[in-house]
């Protein structure tokens, strides 16, 4: 009796490790990939290494935040590539003008306004979840490409006298780390504050799980995705601030990837592509494990265009993945 | 009476093609305003940009007729371009193309499995499709064009009968196959019942599964058909043909009347919504028109033309 017992324990064990390992399968193999970079490349764990991880993380760790919002509201946004550049070649070309602060003032507040355009004509026609989205901000994210290109005369502008901000975020450090990491922590604690413990961050998180029920309950689903959208367009604009900071350039291509690597970030962390369940928490995982892999395939030699491939092959199986897991 | 009656029909008609509408007026409005638009260089340039996204198209109408979508089609036309090229100094043409179009039918067949077998999101498995096989293409031509070495292969690409491209030829030929093929088999009538509603024609015997992933086969395809026929034409290929193909083909069959609802539209209309859409370009590079412009331009018109299509439906669904 006891015997028995025990072994149909244990296979309940097997089967929650294999349920757990097959869950989990693509964080095991970036972590067994981040080891066979650490064994065959000395300098992958080294403490340079892990500050250049951090400030590639940048950029990046804004928009997929962003994300997480737009993902967990039912939707999906392509248009950052665009609205991504346009910020970017807006703000700094602002910079000279205006002066620094009002400069940086008014990119975020055009980033808020493109997610927040992007929101109003998506449920101006009714779209009711991300395969409609796809195309509407693939055409957006165009006219975004396409006003960046009219605003830079399609070239790149450069930073000509590093100010002030610049030089804090581009080369500052805090307690030995780059200083845009306490802002993506900033950002992170605010943001998951925002999302798990306010009443409009529930909403968003219902309408995203079933748009439905939460219309019965009386919440405006309009409201959640004009929120959510306009969280990403002003984490686009901090994203494309802390990069043209770091690179003291802007130019109308600076987006590009970014949709690609923002949305592996978050299905990867374990945010669900339907919507309704997910967490910025989950995000920030994610976002380490993207970042420690390009670094990784970086470090081994794997040249840029197979990372391409393989980031392209690991988004399919996690979209997979997602998917059978419900 | 009766004669008013047919006119106010075949306003009806009109009015519900609204591409073709906007392609005779944009004809005649460009034969007016530019005199370079009616020659017979323009013309064949236009019609050789035509049909190898028209060829594309086919396969992807079947797609979006099933309720579904391909967003990979841009990946594997450049595959194919890149392997039909690729391979010519290795092993004859055709055996170079035959490899081109089963890789194609293969990529279809994973999107099939994915996208149907599996159930997930359709556009978003094959966007993420669509990423793998950039990385792929750039990975294979180490981002850089190549040309082609077979002079049969290129000459195949520019030849004429009778002074109509062989390209030509063909993209008619698999237009009027398709188009029986939608309307007058069982197969075609069948995939607009799995577009209209899945569970409904599982339940009435039509084996949806199959059906469904075949579309996908055929996508994958007539996209690397369209694919070979772009390589012979340019006798080139590279990865950066094919970035923005994928949505700009999904938007013009949407133009031409096929929604993403699933269940309506056709062949016809979609090649008409191609043909369109290659016009406006057109039209903007012959009136000097800025390229930053012409972004724009293309950007609001997939916001808008998807954005209607959107409208509708949801219109539809309040409706019942």
């Amino acid at each position: 009796m006891n015997a028995k017992a025990a072994t149909v324990e244990s296979k309940l064990n097997w089967k929650k490790t294999g349920t757990f390992l097959y869950n989990n399968l693509i964080v095991i193999g970036i972590i067994l990939l981040a080891v066979y970079a650490a064994i065959s490349e000395p300098r992958y764990f080294t403490f340079d290494n892990l500050e250049n991880i951090i400030r590639q993380l940048g950029a990046l760790s804004m928009t997929a935040i962003g994300m997480t919002f737009v993902i967990i509201a039912g939707y999906i946004d392509l248009s950052i590539v665009g609205m991504f550049s346009f910020v970017s070649v807006f703000t700094l070309s602002l910079v000279p003008v205006f002066g620094e602060i009002p400069a940086l003032l008014m990119g975020m507040a055009l980033g808020t306004l493109c997610g927040v355009l992007d929101a109003v004509i998506l449920s101006f026609v009714g779209a009711k979840d991300d395969a409609d989205a796809v195309f509407l901000t693939f055409g957006m994210s165009t006219v975004f490409f396409a006003l960046a290109l009219l605003w830079s005369g399609g070239s790149t502008i450069r930073l000509t006298t590093i100010t002030p901000i610049a030089k804090f975020l581009g080369k500052g450090e805090i307690l030995g780390l780059p200083s845009p990491f306490f802002l993506f922590l900033i950002l992170l604690v605010i943001a998951h504050i925002f999302l798990m413990k306010t009443k409009t961050g529930a909403e968003i998180r219902l309408s995203g799980g079933n748009r439905q029920a939460a219309r019965l309950s009386g919440i405006s689903s309009r409201k959640a995705i004009i929120i959510s959208f306009a969280v990403l367009g002003f984490t686009v604009a901090l994203g494309s601030i802390i990069q043209f900071t770091r690179t003291t350039a802007a130019g109308p291509t600076n987006g590009t990837g970014f949709e690609t690597n923002s949305i592996l970030a978050v299905v990867i962390g374990g945010t669900r592509l339907k919507g309704g369940l997910g967490s910025v928490l989950r995000t920030t995982i994610g976002i380490v494990l993207v970042t420690a892999m390009s670094n990784a395939l970086n470090l081994i030699g794997v040249p840029t265009n197979l990372q391409d491939l393989f980031k392209g092959a690991i988004l399919v199986l996690a979209i997979w993945l997602d998917y059978r897991r419900k | 009476m009766n004669s008013n009656s047919t006119i106010y029909k075949n306003f009806k008609i009109l009015g519900k093609q609204k591409a073709l509408v906007a392609l005779i007026v944009l004809f005649i409005v460009m034969a007016l305003a530019s005199p370079n638009f009616l020659t017979w260089d323009n013309l064949t340039d236009l019609l050789y940009q035509t049909v190898t996204y028209a060829i594309i198209g086919l396969g992807v109408t079947l797609t979006i007729v099933a309720a579904a979508c391909d967003l990979s089609i841009g990946g594997v036309m450049c595959l194919s371009g890149i392997i039909t090229i690729g391979l010519q100094p290795y092993m004859p043409v055709w055996c170079a193309i035959l490899i081109a179009v089963a890789i194609g039918a293969v990529i279809g067949f994973v999107n099939g499995f994915f996208s149907v077998h599996q159930k997930t999101e359709p556009f978003i498995i094959t966007l993420g499709m669509g990423i793998l096989l950039r990385g792929l293409n750039l990975q294979l031509t180490n981002a850089t064009t190549i040309a082609g070495t077979d002079q049969a292969f290129m000459e195949f690409g520019t030849a004429t009968v009778l002074g109509i491209p062989y390209a030509v030829i063909i993209a008619v030929v698999l237009i009027a196959f398709f188009h029986f093929l939608m309307t007058r088999t069982s197969y075609g009538r069948n995939l607009y019942a799995i577009g209209g509603d899945y569970e409904v024609a599982v339940y009435s015997g039509i084996k949806a599964l199959k059906l469904k992933w075949i579309a996908f086969i055929i996508s994958g395809v007539t996209a690397a058909i369209g694919g070979i026929l772009l390589s012979a034409r340019l006798n080139a290929a590279s990865a950066t043909f094919g970035e923005t193909t994928g949505y700009v083909i999904n938007c013009s069959v949407v133009i031409g009347g096929t929604s993403f609802a699933g269940g309506v539209g056709g062949i016809l209309p979609s090649v008409v919504g191609i043909f369109l859409l290659q016009v406006i370009e057109n039209s903007m590079n012959l009136l000097a028109i800025s390229p930053y412009i012409q972004k724009l331009v293309e950007g609001l018109i997939i916001v808008l033309i998807i954005g209607m299509d959107l409208f509708a439906i949801k219109r539809r669904r309040e409706k019942v």
